[in-house]
């Protein structure tokens, strides 16, 4: 059993797990769950001694032939804390599901099949094999969304399939012309080989169609329309995976792709594109009422921080990687909060739940965690990538913006906030319990979200291998503004948000149908072709 | 609902022709165009055309969908089988010095698994939407 | 000739997804801009009077045989989303009693 194995081993475990699961349909082989989960962890770590001896990235070639013609895994710093963040949130949602699904072994084939080729996306090296993996990551994330076949989650199913499938077509139409201009789908070797010139020859107009696709499969701005569905009328387990982790793989084969392009001319697009998928996913948050969709709205939005991190001028994306890992780790802890929590009342509606702080006060402390790294207070993880971001900007005007998008955060979190209150009739108890298993999640969760605010520098520098700098805790500006973002967000909220008017009635009703999604789809092509010219 | 005579008729002759021809594409797929997936399907087709002939046909899917996880998992022992003799995975377990005769065995049984793969897998998915549309 | 049909295609498929108000009709659009890419790939590797790709003696002209074996597995992904597609428009039926997209936002299930 050798160490370079390691990588096909990583994905071949989940799944053959999985399949062994759902063979045999006896409730006793479900503890195997926990094994294979282990074995990964365990195989996982002996792979990052190994890796760590060489100074740069591992390959492996299957079947042992050369390059330019086999299927290659590649390793380097990226990855692999990729594959650490995956391995934690999927221990997080096995732990959390255990106790009402432990009978169910449908569930548990989805899921470990999904975490199977999910490592293998994070891996490959390979164009078509990166095209392979999306589009089984998309089947299998859509029967999860319906799973409890409901209603709503049917037709955010259908949705969520369709236009993420015609999305990823785009991606193959790229490639073929990657193919016919240089001959091979390798990403190294097209590393070297491609050089961008001016004009309208056929290498831009394939990262054209590329980024389409990634656009679609990352929820950018105006082609964001099946996150907010999906995401809330999914269950709350599969809703933390998706937003802690699926849709950082758009935004994963968004590095990948750009570096192998080496592309600078698209960077201010994306940055403007990035403020407004920020903007309007916190207004449509600020007038939703139902807890979910708001964490659903507050994704897009900060996705849209995490693509302005990642598209400085000066090429450094540090501050964009660690706010995908920070914005992982918060964003589960909260919606598994809102799965018990809707377990608990059965009300989906912010306005009708009350009094949680004293009947479930572990839960309310992982909310209050959660709401203090999302709008970044120092002390804890959000403060940490925000602040990296707004260093590297080179214009006013853009950290102007980057405030607003923080106090229209905060205001649209403070219709979560509200469940804090005492309930008007003060003889209604409700008498609710939660599980231990339950609970294990949000704690282990919300250390780690206190752990990353705090001992960032050692982190950050040994899993990915550059410098991050020092950033002082007890500057009495930040904490000035923070405070007065506190207060205009407060204040925002008791004088416009509280009072429902028609105008907020309106945006919460928005519903744009599926031929009106494709028309923007092709808006957002053509934009980008103009950009080109 | 109504077949016409002369569509069952035909598939009466055509049925064992097609069937053959299957089988022909998947074992000579080491030598001929075809191989595993194409000559599946084409199994899959002779299998489905069966339903003009006797409608009601498989209640099986259960066991259909667990036949063709099975096969998945013998898939993946006869792919590791080069892991013991040569150090890697999914290649000819033989050595390249070996005559053609018994290399060809390892071909011709991955063309078959995958072939009985994809035709059982075809016919459950076709037979699912047959019972929907039943009930 | 082969790669601006294969783009004719692609753009009626396009048309047909913007405009279609059945959701059965969205499905078969996907499915006709799948035919069409799968159609374009093939051709990027057709070299002029190639042969059959296999070594044999003296055959030195063939057709490149990579598009091939990666079309394979790109018909079997668009077969499966189009028969899981279908499936989830019969349980759509079965919850909101229509079939069309602007119905469907209206209704409740």
């Amino acid at each position: 059993m050798k160490v370079e194995f390691i990588p096909v081993l990583l994905v071949l475990i989940p799944i053959i797990t999985g399949v062994f699961i759902y063979i045999t349909h006896h409730y006793r082989f479900n503890m195997l769950i926990f094994l294979a989960q282990g074995l990964v962890s365990g195989l996982s770590f002996r792979y990052y001694m190994y890796f760590n001896k060489f100074k740069n990235e591992l390959y492996l070639n299957l079947g042992n032939w050369s390059e330019k013609i086999s299927i290659v895994l590649k390793n380097d710093y990226l990855s692999m804390a990729f594959i650490f963040l995956t391995i934690i949130i999927w221990w997080m949602v096995i732990i959390y599901s255990w106790k009402e699904r432990k009978k169910d072994s449908k569930f548990y084939f989805f899921l470990l099949f999904l975490e199977g080729v999910f490592f293998g996306l994070l891996q490959t090296n390979d164009l078509f094999n990166l095209f392979v993996f999306i589009e089984i990551t998309t089947i299998i994330s859509t029967i999860l969304i319906l799973y409890n076949m409901t209603g709503e989650s049917v037709r955010a199913g259908l949705y969520y399939l369709l236009f993420n499938s015609v999305g990823v077509m785009f991606f193959l139409l790229g490639m073929a012309f990657i193919y016919y201009s240089e001959g091979t789908l390798n990403i190294n070797i097209l590393t070297e080989r491609i050089n961008i010139c001016q004009g309208l020859n056929l290498t831009n107009i394939s990262y054209i169609s590329i980024m389409a696709a990634v656009g679609v499969k990352s929820a950018f701005f105006p082609v964001y329309n099946w996150l907010p569905k999906a995401h809330s009328a999914a269950p709350s387990v599969i809703s933390a995976l998706l937003s802690g982790l699926l849709v950082k793989s758009g935004i994963y084969v968004f590095i990948r792709i750009n570096m192998m392009y080496g592309l600078e001319t698209f960077r201010e697009f994306f940055i403007i594109l990035g403020l407004f998928t920020a903007i309007s996913g916190g207004i449509f948050a600020v007038s939703q009422k139902d807890i979910k969709q708001i964490l659903a709205f507050s994704t897009v939005s900060q996705i849209g921080i995490i693509i302005i991190g990642l598209n400085q001028v000066d090429g450094n994306i540090t501050g964009g990687i660690i706010h995908i890992f920070s914005h992982a780790f918060f964003k589960s802890l909260l919606f598994l909060s809102a799965g018990i929590i809707i377990n608990n009342y059965k009300e989906k509606d912010t306005n009708l739940i009350r009094g949680m702080f004293h009947e479930l006060p572990l839960v309310s402390i992982g909310v209050i965690i959660g709401f203090l790294s999302i709008s970044g207070m120092p002390f804890f993880s959000g403060y940490i990538s925000k602040s990296i971001i707004k260093y590297g900007l080179k214009y006013d005007f853009l950290v102007y913006m980057m405030y607003l998008i923080d106090v229209l955060t905060i205001t649209y979190f403070m219709k979560i906030l509200q469940i804090f209150k005492e309930p008007r009739d003060l003889k209604i108890k409700y008498k609710l319990k939660v599980k231990l298993n339950s609970e294990i999640p949000i704690f282990i969760l919300g250390l780690i979200s206190i752990g990353l605010g705090i001992f960032y520098q050692p982190i950050w520098e040994l899993l990915l291998k550059t410098s991050v700098n020092k950033i002082d805790f007890f500057v009495f500006e930040e904490w000035m503004i923070y405070f007065s973002k506190l207060i205009i967000a407060y204040s925002t909220y008791k004088l416009i948000v509280e009072k429902d008017y028609n105008l907020i009635k309106k945006i919460r009703k928005t519903n744009i149908s599926f031929p009106n999604t494709n028309y923007l789809f092709i808006i957002f092509i053509t934009t980008m072709l103009i950009w080109k010219l | 609902m109504k077949n016409s005579q002369l569509l069952v008729c035909i598939s009466r002759v055509l049925f064992p022709f097609i069937l053959v021809f299957g089988f022909y594409v998947i074992i000579n797929g080491h030598l001929t165009p075809g191989g595993g997936f194409q000559g599946g399907a084409i199994l899959a087709t002779a299998i489905l055309i069966t339903y003009f002939i006797i409608p009601e046909r498989i209640n099986i899917i259960d066991g259909l969908v667990r036949l063709e996880k099975h096969l998945f998992l013998w898939i993946i022992v006869v792919g590791s089988l080069s892991l013991i003799t040569k150090g890697t995975f999914f290649t000819n377990p033989l050595p390249i010095p070996a005559g053609i005769s018994f290399k060809r065995i390892f071909l011709v049984l991955l063309n078959f698994l995958i072939g009985s793969k994809v035709a059982i897998g075809l016919v459950a998915i076709f037979t699912s939407f047959i019972e929907e549309g039943r009930s | 000739m082969n790669p601006i049909l294969s783009f004719i295609i692609i753009i009626i498929g396009l048309y047909g997804m913007v405009t279609s108000e059945n959701i059965i009709k969205s499905i078969i659009c996907f499915s006709i801009i799948e035919t069409a890419l799968i159609l374009l790939f093939l051709n990027l590797g057709n070299v002029g009077l190639g042969d059959i790709p296999i070594i044999v003696e003296g055959i030195t002209n063939m057709v490149d045989p990579l598009p091939q074996a990666l079309m394979i597995t790109t018909i079997v992904i668009g077969a499966s989303t189009t028969a899981l597609a279908f499936m989830i428009s019969i349980k759509i039926f079965h919850y909101y009693g229509t079939l069309e997209w602007d119905e469907l936002l209206e209704r409740e299930g």
